[in-house]
């Protein structure tokens, strides 16, 4: 069964198009991550699908459309942008609410509250928080009482690097559990080391979307297809080399950071050894080679710019 | 009916701004009865204004409605400051439906509405059972005016609440409405067979005749109160109608 099934969404803001046929399939038990520079689109989509806003045109189901939208919603965990509490109600009392809405029993809400570390703050009004635990209770709201799904915007916003690493630790556990997570971030490195798919967007259009290697392994710039790998290669000054290793054969591009040079080749096309063959050839000693698979960084970047 | 209800509770109970909001509607209401019951009783008022068996129930209900317009504060910003925190949006992204949650907040309006009339039997009771009459309900039907009256307002400030979302906003353009604009309009409209009665807070208002003390020109009632009453529900299904529909286009 897919869990949610995206069709031609398309929103507008008077003259400015936020999403353009955006089209999108999420199977059950993935991690999905919708990927996008700032004002790309992600949490327009998100909230599109969670009904926080109306789309121009298209539609989308969950499940299947086997029940309705909002039936639907109560099987989801869902943190949206901001976290959204009355802040004159405690942790707990705001978590009752939700547990409420969602027909939830509210003994699920402690064990919410200690998977985020807010036990011993649950009874302190939400306005006393700071963001980091505003966040914190927010991940505890979108995971009370076990849901089907949990969709993630930017969940990491305003945690401490101690907080990034509990909500990555979090999402795979969850997702180990065999449940579905959607989760949208523009941080590439987050959404590499958690999820299984993948969707990009630029500018309200989806670029590419899928499992995270077929991503990965999409066609080049230069046309050819298959993975593109690069290499990190240090020695001697690094503009004689770039400008050595521009001119070998089979090499796409090269870009200098720091003392070492970046190139980029098809994958197969030039083998780590020949590289520090050509440049020994060439009288430069290679202090440095490190072969890389592309990572979603690479193909994110080729796709947006 | 009941789950929604309940979510409610669970949202107002610790709103400390609604309770005490609430209690002052319920002493201003209060207060200003049994003030004029005193200046009744041998005040400036003896002779004019009755407050015992039957007289009683119009008499409160017509006092009490000149702050109703306090309630209609409560719901505005209520129903403003879920906007603020974007509550309602997560509650819709908890679950509710768009209808549920402006359910929801109609049964606020009712409770509300209710609560205003209950006080105003109340308070009827207390102040006509001293009287020389016995207790008699032969104008009661003046209480359920009353929470007609109520429901109209109560609604009609909560539309505007959903239209304008800020509360300082929403509460400067109802009051305009309610005191400016449509005493205008009826005045205005009075000259085409007085259908300028028949205006949404003014049907409701002739119900209880001889009108608002804040109202700029009282002309008397033409219509029947079968018909001011027919006006008014007319009135109050539109706005209700509004209301759902305006919260299920828009964006949250």
């Amino acid at each position: 069964m897919d869990v949610l099934t995206v069709e031609r969404i398309t929103k507008r803001y008077g003259a400015v198009t936020a999403l353009e046929e955006v089209s999108l399939v999420v199977p059950e038990g993935v991690v999905y991550g919708i990927l996008g520079p700032n004002g790309s689109g992600k949490t327009t989509l998100l909230g599109i699908v969670t009904d926080a806003l109306k789309p121009s045109a298209g539609s989308y189901r969950f499940f299947d459309g086997a029940r309705p939208g909002h039936e639907a919603r109560k099987e989801m965990g869902v943190l949206l942008e901001t976290p959204n509490f009355y802040p004159y109600l405690s942790a707990r009392e705001n978590l009752t609410i939700v547990a409420r809405i969602k027909g939830r029993d509210p003994a699920g809400i402690r064990e919410a509250l200690r998977a985020v570390n807010l036990l011993e703050r649950q009874h302190a009004p939400f306005k006393t928080y700071s963001l980091g635990m505003k966040q914190r209770l927010a991940i505890a709201a979108a995971l009370l009482g076990d849901p089907r799904v949990v969709i993630l915007d930017e969940p990491t916003n305003g945690l401490d690097p101690e907080g990034i690493a509990e909500i990555r630790e979090l999402v795979r556990r969850v997702a180990g559990e065999g449940r579905t997570i959607i989760l949208a971030s523009h941080l590439l490195d987050e959404v590499e080391k958690v999820c299984s798919h993948v969707a990009i967007l630029k500018r309200g259009r989806l670029l590419a979307a899928g499992d995270i290697r077929g991503v990965l392994s999409g066609a080049g710039d230069d046309g050819a297809t298959g993975e593109i790998v690069t290499m990190e290669v240090a020695g001697g000054d690094p503009a004689t080399l770039a400008a050595a290793l521009g001119r070998l054969d089979g090499v796409l591009s090269t870009s200098v950071e720091g003392g070492a040079v970046t190139i980029s080749c098809a994958a197969g096309r030039l083998a780590p050894g020949e590289v520090n063959r050509y440049c020994f050839e060439n009288d430069i000693v290679l202090e440095r080679l490190v072969a890389r698979e592309k990572n979603l960084e690479v193909k994110f970047l080729e796709l947006t710019k | 009916m009941l789950y929604l209800a309940n979510i409610e509770f669970l949202k107002l109970r610790r709103d400390r701004s609604f309770w005490i909001l609430t209690a002052l509607f319920a002493s201003s209401v209060t207060g200003a009865n049994y003030m004029a019951a005193g200046l009744a009783a041998n005040g400036p008022l003896a002779g004019v204004v009755d407050f015992s068996f039957p007289s009683a129930w119009k008499v409160v209900s017509f006092i009490s409605s000149f702050l109703l317009v306090m309630p209609c504060l409560v719901i505005i910003m209520h129903a403003c400051s879920e906007h603020v925190y974007r509550t309602h949006r997560q509650n819709v992204i908890d679950g509710l439906s768009r209808g549920q949650y402006v359910t929801a907040k109609l049964l606020l309006v009712a409770g509300l509405s209710l609560f205003s009339t209950l006080l105003v039997v109340v308070l009827a009771f207390a102040l006509g059972l001293p009287g020389e009459r016995p207790v008699s309900f032969a104008g009661f039907e003046h209480a359920g005016y009353f929470f007609v009256q109520a429901t109209m307002y109560i609604s009609l400030a909560f539309l505007v609440a959903l239209v304008v979302k800020k509360s300082a906003l929403a509460i400067g353009l109802f009051c305009f409405y309610a005191f400016v604009i449509e005493n205008m309009l009826e005045k205005y409209l009075d000259k085409l067979h007085h259908v300028g009665q028949l205006l949404p807070l003014a049907s409701s208002d002739h119900l209880l005749a001889p009108g608002r003390l804040m109202r700029i020109a009282d002309m008397g009632t033409a219509w029947s109160p079968p018909a001011l009453l027919l006006a008014s529900v007319v009135w109050i299904g539109a706005c209700l109608l509004a209301c759902y529909y305006k919260y299920k286009k828009q964006d949250l």
